[in-house]
């Protein structure tokens, strides 16, 4: 490595501007990484549109899942132009199979879902190492200066989504809107080819943009990790000071300032000239070039005011007055936050009140059957179902209605007060369920709410009965009705005794 | 016709059936029940859609069939007509057919010196619009006024196509290139909207073992059934069922939810109220019931209004179905109660 040939401007950075000059880098070297990494994937986006639809899932997760093989040419194309060497697309694609086997099962399996793929990458490619020593390598270049290593991957994912929503919007754009609206169907993208194809089309050019980037990216952190570790600046500023003043000259110099300086001093003099040259290394040491002065400014409460010592009685006064002022705003805060809380109890207290009764129009949303035993409406079908609104016994109210010939009325309360039943037990009957609605919910949840039988065949009799008479206009026969006006007690006992 | 009551074999006495007779609602139940299996020999799998395209000939309506190629629109009405002994013509809608393609014109004879009226297919019982948004608005058009006033206009005037007349449109729901979608007004013509979607695993086997068992070409044979006379009885016993009151307020009142629910642009009309009384009623009868309950309403609501609901382009981008907005309605509307 001859870093007198590097072509970027080596020191230290913060980790952010090593990114920044990442995408300088992706810039500067863009085509030759882009024509590699097309020429290399090529075949997956070929096999895109010869493979059957069902296998198409295979050539867009094969893509995915090799994408650290394709990284690697990237960093060939980087590693090598970063010192000013202009490889060849030829020269890279012949290296490639040689670069694709490096570690591969590895970085195709555990490795494949590392957050930090693009800085690690040079370790494994570059140094070679593996192992016990690529752990340890990889400790050391992490332990500062690695954040936005993982941050990459994350943004990258992101990009490449966004990159392909933003194909399919633009393909969108350019379509009619009568073909468009069958492009939104799953029936498209997930089972035509054409779809399928157009999907893996769209995640290609997503990881073309996203691949130079994302490589030069982490590259750059890594250089940026070892400018830091080993010093690269320091050496290129010796190795350029040598350049300007010359071999001979500097190690001339050497020869003169350190071993034989000393002596040549008398002792007192030399103790005085130590403390001058003592005091100038102080001097320079507290001076700004080895300080970064900042200024910051915070607000700090002084704890104790009594140790300011006023002479007028002015300034005294204005000192309690103020204190005073501050304690009044203390408690007006105190008040204003207890008046808060306050607020926000009477408006959780009043959308409770206004909009409970909403949510008991979803009673799916209550799950198990405990909690749709709380279900309890108070009306139901605009008409009333609680135990309160049933005469205390049904059978002898509904009978006596029959017998006056009231005979719709007497089967609307039998009706209501099977429903009211239904309802105790935790039915989740909805306003706008239609009686065989009702009746069909009744025979689904007959076993978990231990409905007998019997009452599940009146419950049936009881509706077609009703449903005649109500939209059919046909009224049962009279020792029907009477039959059940007489069974509703003994079959429904739940609501009747509470 | 052996197995069918000896009644309905002239259509003079089959025309003037008696009002709430037991006898002949049975016969027209029976009637129906028979018309289902029998297009279900030859349709399988698409009981429901068989259901509600009887259900609309019944209503005195007109059916808008949508579906993926392949799942028997065409099928289902050629079948249809078999078991019809009307007068049945189809229309192929291209892009290049024009008004007086459907309905007729009028041409000059040479030979009289004199202007004669070519009538169209659309003289005819059972007419089949087979890919009917593939021709332009001006030939949909075409069918407006036969669709709802049962009659066409030549030249200045206007000839009665027979009782009864249905029209039995198909549609596809992709491929929407090089077509035309249907205007609102055409839309709100058809008294349903039928979807036809793939058949079920076992019905499929089924319909290939038919084919193993009788060749490609031997589809099961279908008897006609019916004479253009006996639908007309039928629509009149379906006219005659009983509807409470309560049941005119809850349609009505599905009818007016759609207006104001949110999210929908476009709510149902006045026309789509008429649709879902008169569906429900033929829906009654194939359910051998004598009145109109909720459950049947319930029932029609999706094929009666899907088509005539426009959903706001923010229901439509979140891909919400109108279909969903419909059950959603239904369920927000209290089932009336007495």
């Amino acid at each position: 490595m001859n870093l007198e040939r590097i072509r970027i401007a080596i020191r230290p950075r913060r980790d952010w501007e090593a990114v920044d000059l990442g995408l300088q880098m992706a810039r500067q070297w863009w085509w030759p990484m882009l024509r590699v990494w097309l020429i290399i994937t090529m075949p997956w986006l070929i096999a895109a549109w010869l493979v059957p639809p069902y296998y198409q899932w295979l050539v867009s997760v094969s893509l995915w899942w090799c994408k650290p093989l394709f990284e690697r040419p990237l960093l060939m194309i980087l590693s090598q132009g970063v010192f000013g060497v202009k490889l060849r697309t030829r020269e890279v694609l012949r290296a490639t199979p040689r670069l694709f086997l490096l570690q591969i099962f590895p970085s195709l399996t555990w490795r494949r879902f590392s957050f930090t793929r693009s800085m690690d990458l040079p370790v494994v490619q570059l140094e070679g190492l593996h192992g016990a020593e690529r752990r340890a390598r990889l400790n050391v270049l992490h332990r500062v200066d690695s954040g936005p290593a993982s941050w990459l991957t994350i943004i990258g994912v992101h990009v490449e989504s966004f990159v392909m929503m933003a194909c399919a919007a633009l393909l969108a754009v350019f379509i009619p809107p009568e073909v468009a609206d069958s492009l939104w169907r799953w029936e498209f993208w997930g089972e035509s080819r054409a779809g399928g194809a157009l999907l893996i089309v769209f995640a290609y050019v997503a990881m073309a943009i996203m691949g130079p980037l994302f490589v030069a990216c982490g590259f750059a952190l890594y250089l940026n990790r070892r400018v830091k570790l080993e010093g690269w600046d320091l050496e290129i500023a010796f190795k350029r000071m040598a350049q300007k003043r010359g071999v001979s000259a500097l190690v001339l110099l050497a020869l003169l300032a350190l071993p034989l300086a000393p002596p040549a001093i008398p002792t007192a003099q030399a103790q005085s000239e130590r403390e001058r040259i003592r005091e100038e290394i102080i001097a320079i040491k507290q001076g700004p070039d080895f300080h970064r002065m900042e200024t910051q400014r915070v607000i700090k409460a002084k704890e104790n005011h009594q140790e300011i010592n006023f002479n007028e009685g002015f300034w005294q006064a204005l000192l309690d007055f103020f204190s005073g002022a501050g304690k009044a705003a203390r408690a007006v805060a105190s008040i204003a936050e207890i008046a808060l809380w306050v607020v926000v109890l009477v408006a959780v207290v009043f959308l409770i009140l206004k909009y409970g009764s909403w949510l008991e129009r979803f009673p799916q949303l209550l799950p198990g059957r405990r909690r749709r035993a709380e279900y309890r409406p108070q009306t139901l079908f605009g008409m009333a179902v609680t135990r309160e609104s049933l005469p205390e016994d049904v059978s002898a109210a509904a009978g006596a209605l029959w017998q006056a010939g009231e005979r719709r009325q007497a089967l609307a309360l039998l009706y209501r007060a099977s429903l009211a039943s239904l309802l105790q037990v935790g039915m989740p009957l909805r306003e706008g369920s239609t009686e065989q609605e009702c009746l069909r919910l009744v025979e689904r949840l007959q076993a978990e709410l231990d409905i007998p039988a019997e009452s599940l065949r009146y419950f049936a009799h009881l509706t077609r009965a009703w449903s005649e008479l109500a939209y059919g206009h046909l009224a049962p026969h009279e020792h029907e009705g009477l039959e059940l006006c007489r069974d509703w007690n003994r079959l429904w006992p739940e609501v009747r005794h509470g | 016709m052996s197995d069918l009551p000896g009644n309905w074999e002239t259509p003079a006495s089959a025309s003037e059936p008696e009002s709430g007779s037991s006898g002949v609602f049975d016969q027209a139940y029976n009637l129906v029940q028979t018309l289902r299996q029998e297009i279900g020999k030859v349709l399988v799998g698409q009981e429901a859609v068989v259901e509600q395209v009887l259900m609309a000939l019944i209503a005195r309506g007109h059916v808008l069939i949508e579906g993926v190629p392949g799942l028997g629109k065409t099928l289902l009405v050629r079948t249809l007509a078999q078991c019809f002994g009307g007068r049945f013509a189809r229309i192929q809608f291209t892009p290049d057919l024009m008004p007086s393609d459907v309905t007729g014109h009028a041409m000059f004879n040479m030979k009289t010196q004199e202007f004669e009226i070519r009538q169209g297919p659309a003289f005819t019982n059972l007419l089949l619009a087979d890919e009917i948004n593939r021709a332009p608005a001006k030939t949909q058009a075409a069918l407006l006024e036969v669709m709802q006033e049962g009659q066409i206009t030549i030249e200045g005037n206007s000839y009665s196509v027979d009782a009864p007349f249905m029209v039995l449109a198909t549609q596809n729901p992709i491929e929407q290139e090089g077509t035309y979608p249907l205007p609102e007004a055409e839309l709100d013509r058809f008294m349903l909207k039928v979807l036809i979607h793939y058949p079920e695993q076992r019905d499929e086997e089924n319909m290939l073992r038919q084919i193993c068992n009788g060749g490609a070409e031997d589809k099961p044979a279908v008897r006609p059934l019916l004479k253009p006379a006996h639908v007309l009885s039928l629509q009149k016993i379906a006219q005659q069922i009983t509807v409470d009151p309560a049941i005119v307020e809850y349609i009505v009142k599905i009818a007016r939810a759609t207006r104001d629910w949110p999210g929908v642009s476009r709510g149902a009309g006045p026309r789509a109220s008429i649709a879902m009384l008169n569906c429900a009623r033929a829906y009654a009868l194939m359910n051998n019931n004598r009145y109109v309950t909720p459950d049947d309403v319930k029932a029609v609501v999706l094929p009666a209004l899907r088509h005539r609901l426009q959903l706001a382009a923010e229901l439509e981008i979140e891909g919400v179905s109108i279909d969903k907005v419909l059950s959603e309605i239904c369920q927000s509307i209290a089932a009336p109660r007495r």
